[in-house]
């Protein structure tokens, strides 16, 4: 075990001290702060518009004077006339006005006239229509006011009650899934590094001596788990970086008010994706031992990525029956369980059997990949300027 | 071919076939503890795969291999050091991560690895070097690095393919004081190479391997006696005699090569050399053939 944690600790400084991977590291960092700085300058400039004193012009007295909430961003003053109104514009009094025409309790028509920045349309008609509904609710008791202006909360359960979905859950439903294709993509960008890193060895000729100290297997298991650290601390450095900046980005935007991770989830997300993770790399480090170069060794992984993502065409199928055999069947498979589980946990309650099963095939996967990346390797490593032949693969599977 | 002495490495009956190509398909002999075995033979005799089977790299169709008093295990590739023939160091390292790296993966603490390695880079004179990366050193110096990490862990048994292959004069004397001094210390080594002046300098005893099978092997001494013509060679000042019964003289400079016929006694040749007038022998002794001859003799012999 020592000689794994070994090699597993020199492929990890190996790749995390060079520029290259600080390079990676710092790119969403980069992208984060300046992701910060424009929403800050556009905050401050959209306050300009999401905000600030609102006329209406409202002749029949459809809607009376209220007082504004003192929090509001937009306050509304009325006004008898579109003369009193206007004037108050071009003295800077208001930033616009709305004009309710004669029949508005029956038509709805408003029509806005703004004099230099157009106010933001879809806060203001917000603004305005809780105005409104406020105004028109005035003589109703003050929870029957209440329940009209919040509306319903809906929420969609089990019958054991194991799993709930309220309708304002929407983008914490569509989280697995960003999270999930977010790690698949990272886990492909660094597909290169445990190909490469058994190509290494082969290029500078130093495996023949490496493979007098150690075995095959434990040389692979240490490669696999070196790399599979240095993608998750990537991964762990990006999420990091996300939820930084989801925090702050969180009461600038309204659609990710309602985001909440599950404890459950988070750690289901962690162990699925580590050993995914490390079985992916087994594959792609024996592929390594197998070929003579990067170039070949892409050819022969393209199909193992494919797999990888054959959830995402069974999308459809998987959102309408989450727990039909076909998609019970993709949660187990090793290659096809990480991406399958967490798109129905979003959706369903996912028997624990299943998660459990699903789990121990991975680590299962796992371990095996490990043990054939071993063997191919034994059969490869010395192959410095041709690949293995399929034949010779089969027959180092069988001894 | 068993012997007397205690085998460090026993080799048996080896065979192995890669596909259609049977690159060793007899092989045996036993190197004994503390001497300096040759592993001898063209190119593509067998001798690396043989290097490779006793380490297990590979593993052999047929025959038995017995390293350290018996089969390999994963602990004795610890008592064991290896120079491949072809030779490689992590080029984006720093040579003393290199060095620290590879004999941590034989075993040695990292501060032991750090202090031994120290200890060779004075005296090999790269400690100056030792933290520039390995793609800024020369060839030579590379080959350096290499043998310490061949060494670093004070193996029982070094097994070197090559160890001459691509080295100056000035690097080969380096490898082969090394090498020596190894020797001295008990260290059993096997050497595979097609220097046969090394091998006649180096060797105790060797294999010669030829088409996968071994074809001679034995002592160096014993080899060349048993390839050696009944000829005397004579090097003196001043004319030789005529000697009755003499078949044929040949001369180089002062050196004479005196065929003899097989009943001819030496010992009265020699008398009668040291007592005709106005001549002074230096030397005189058994004209035995070189490793070079015999290796081509043998080799050829069997291509006719």
């Amino acid at each position: 075990m020592s000689k794994i944690l070994l090699i597993a600790w020199h492929e990890f400084k190996r790749h995390t001290f060079r520029r290259r991977f600080i390079g990676i590291l710092l790119m969403p960092l980069i992208i984060l702060a300046i992701a910060m700085v424009s929403s800050f300058i556009s905050a401050s400039a959209a306050a300009r518009f999401e905000s600030g004193a609102i006329g209406y012009v409202d002749p029949n007295g459809a809607l009376p004077q209220a007082t504004n909430p003192p929090d509001a961003a937009f306050t509304f003053t009325r006004f008898d006339d579109e003369t009193s109104a206007r004037a108050a514009l071009e003295r800077g009094e208001i930033t616009a006005y709305l004009v309710l025409t004669p029949d508005f309790l029956s038509s709805g028509d408003v029509r806005l006239i703004y004099w230099e920045d157009e106010p933001s349309s879809d806060e203001l008609v917000q603004a305005f229509e809780r105005y409104r509904n406020a105004q028109l609710l005035a003589g109703q008791p003050a929870s029957i006011a209440q329940r009209v202006l919040e509306g319903s909360r809906f929420s969609f359960e089990t019958p054991d009650r194991a799993r709930a979905i309220r309708d304002d859950d929407l983008p914490s439903f569509l989280l697995p899934l960003v999270f999930t294709l977010l790690f698949i993509t990272a886990a492909f960008n660094s597909s290169e590094y445990f190909m490469q890193a058994v190509l290494d060895e082969k290029e500078n000729r130093t495996m023949e001596v490496v493979i007098t100290s150690v075995t095959p297997t434990q040389l692979m298991a240490g490669k696999v788990f070196g790399l599979s650290a240095v993608g998750l601390l990537q991964m762990a450095i990006w999420s990091i970086a996300a939820f930084v900046a989801l925090s702050v980005l969180r009461p600038r935007l309204p659609f990710l008010r309602n985001i909440s991770l599950e404890p459950g989830f988070i750690v289901l997300t962690l162990v699925l994706f580590t050993l995914y993770y490390v079985m992916l790399g087994a594959f792609l480090a024996a592929i390594g031992s197998m070929v003579a170069d990067a170039k070949q060794g892409q050819n022969y992984a393209s199909p193992i990525m494919l797999i990888a993502v054959i959830p995402l065409f069974f999308l459809v199928v998987i959102w309408f029956d989450p727990n039909g055999a076909f998609a019970v069947i993709l949660s187990l498979i090793p290659f096809t369980s990480p991406l399958t589980l967490l798109m129905r946990y979003g959706m369903v309650s996912v028997p624990a059997w299943q998660i459990i099963l699903a789990l121990v095939l991975l680590a299962a996967g796992a371990a095996g990949a490990i043990w054939l990346a071993g063997r191919i390797f034994r059969i490869g490593m010395l192959r410095f300027d041709k690949g293995v032949k399929w034949s010779e693969l089969a027959a180092s599977i069988r001894f | 071919m068993t012997t007397m002495h205690s085998a460090t490495v026993s080799v048996s009956g080896l065979a192995k076939a890669f596909g259609q190509a049977q690159a060793v398909r007899d092989v045996s002999f036993d190197v004994h503890r503390g001497e300096i075995f040759g592993l001898l033979g063209p190119n593509g005799a067998g001798k690396t795969t043989t290097l490779r089977m006793i380490l297990d790299i590979y593993k052999p169709d047929r025959g038995e291999i017995n390293v350290l008093g018996g089969p390999m295990t994963e602990a004795k590739k610890a008592r064991i050091g290896y120079l491949p023939e072809e030779r490689g160091l992590y080029k984006d390292l720093r040579v003393e991560e290199c060095v620290l790296y590879l004999a941590e993966l034989k075993g040695l603490s990292r501060q032991e690895a750090r202090r031994r390695a120290d200890a060779f880079f004075e005296r090999l004179g790269l400690a100056a070097e030792k933290r520039k990366k390995v793609s800024e050193f020369s060839k030579g110096m590379q080959q350096k690095v290499q043998i310490i990490t061949a060494l670093i862990h004070a193996p029982e048994v070094i097994i070197i393919d090559e160890p001459f292959s691509g080295l100056d004069p000035v690097n080969t004397r380096l490898v082969q004081d090394l090498l020596l001094e190894e020797h001295r210390k008990g260290t059993t080594i096997i050497m595979s190479t097609h220097q046969m002046h090394q091998v006649e300098e180096m060797c105790d005893r060797i294999v010669l391997i030829d088409k996968g099978a071994s074809v001679l092997y034995g002592s160096v001494d014993e080899i060349r006696r048993q390839y050696a013509d009944n000829a005397v060679r004579v090097t003196a000042h001043g004319e030789l005699p005529h000697i009755p019964g003499v078949l044929e003289t040949s001369r180089k400079g002062n050196t004479h090569t005196l065929s003899l016929p097989g009943d001819m006694d030496t010992q009265a040749l020699l008398a009668q050399l040291a007592t005709t007038p106005g001549l002074k022998i230096e030397a005189f002794e058994l004209a035995l053939p070189t490793m070079d001859d015999i290796f081509v003799r043998v080799v050829s012999g069997r291509r006719t």
